[in-house]
């Protein structure tokens, strides 16, 4: 039995969204993050972008596996999950399949390349990241401080 | 917000121009609209009512302009707002599109 939920902790105050590894709801997380993000007066356009970027990368590692490797017995296969911790906004994306590396801080591939720019594009945008794999799922976890945190506008 | 592609000929080159959000749902929408409208001739991309881009969509401005460099046609970025200008910039891509 697969429980994203469980393995990435507790968000009882956050926005914690499943998601169908399916194409075609970027924009419907992005304005699920927008919506959670004004509810706290946060202004911070960068938290579409990462979860944009994360969950298309949770998308693709899914939708592009062998789905005996992504069973999830009903389950969702990929779990958002969005808090306001102290000073910082906190984002975790875990996801079902195949494992995958963060990649290094300088590796955005070069302006001819055709894939990539995902994740190193995500790596720029936070001030920490963090991967870790624990019984079959992904689970990353970045984080950003924000001035606005805790100030309702 | 979905995308929103509009073309316009003038004089042997083709403007687009994009409205809404550019991700990898709706990049695909942008690469169809250019094969079928822009086959030929310089393009130029206008960028000015777009809402949001993704690395998907960046790719797909990537290889637009690819694709007018092939056939040794010019390819104009315009119109870049800060949001945007900004995902180009961490991507390395501000000198690639001649914005710098």
């Amino acid at each position: 039995m697969v429980d994203l939920e469980h393995l990435i902790g507790s968000n009882e105050d956050g926005l914690v969204l499943p998601i169908e590894p399916v194409r075609g709801h970027l924009g419907v997380i992005r304005g699920e993050v927008r919506r959670f993000l004004d509810d706290h007066g946060i202004d911070d356009e960068t938290w579409l972008l990462v979860a944009n970027e994360l969950v298309a990368n949770a998308v693709d590692v899914v939708a592009g596996a062998d789905p005996d490797r992504c069973a999830t017995d009903g389950e969702p296969a990929i779990l958002l999950s969005l808090a306001v911790d102290g000073d910082r906004v906190a984002l975790t994306v875990a996801n079902v399949g195949p494992a995958f590396e963060l990649p290094d801080q300088s590796s955005m591939p070069p302006a001819t390349s055709a894939r990539g720019r995902g994740l190193p594009l995500v790596r720029a945008l936070v001030d920490g990241i963090r991967l870790h794999r624990v019984e079959g799922i992904s689970i990353v976890t970045c984080w950003r401080a924000h001035p606005a945190v805790g100030r309702r506008t | 917000m979905a995308l929103t592609i509009s073309i316009e000929h003038l004089d042997g080159t083709t403007v687009a121009w994009l409205a809404g959000d550019l991700d990898g749902d709706t990049c695909a929408e942008l690469g169809a609209a250019l094969a079928a409208e822009a086959p030929e001739g310089s393009l130029v991309v206008d960028l000015g009512q777009l809402t949001f881009i993704d690395s998907s969509g960046i790719t797909e401005l990537v290889e637009a302009r690819a694709t007018c460099v092939e056939r040794d046609d010019s390819f104009t970025l315009r119109s870049t707002t800060p949001p945007i200008r900004r995902v180009l910039e961490i991507t390395g891509l501000l000198e690639h599109f001649g914005l710098v």
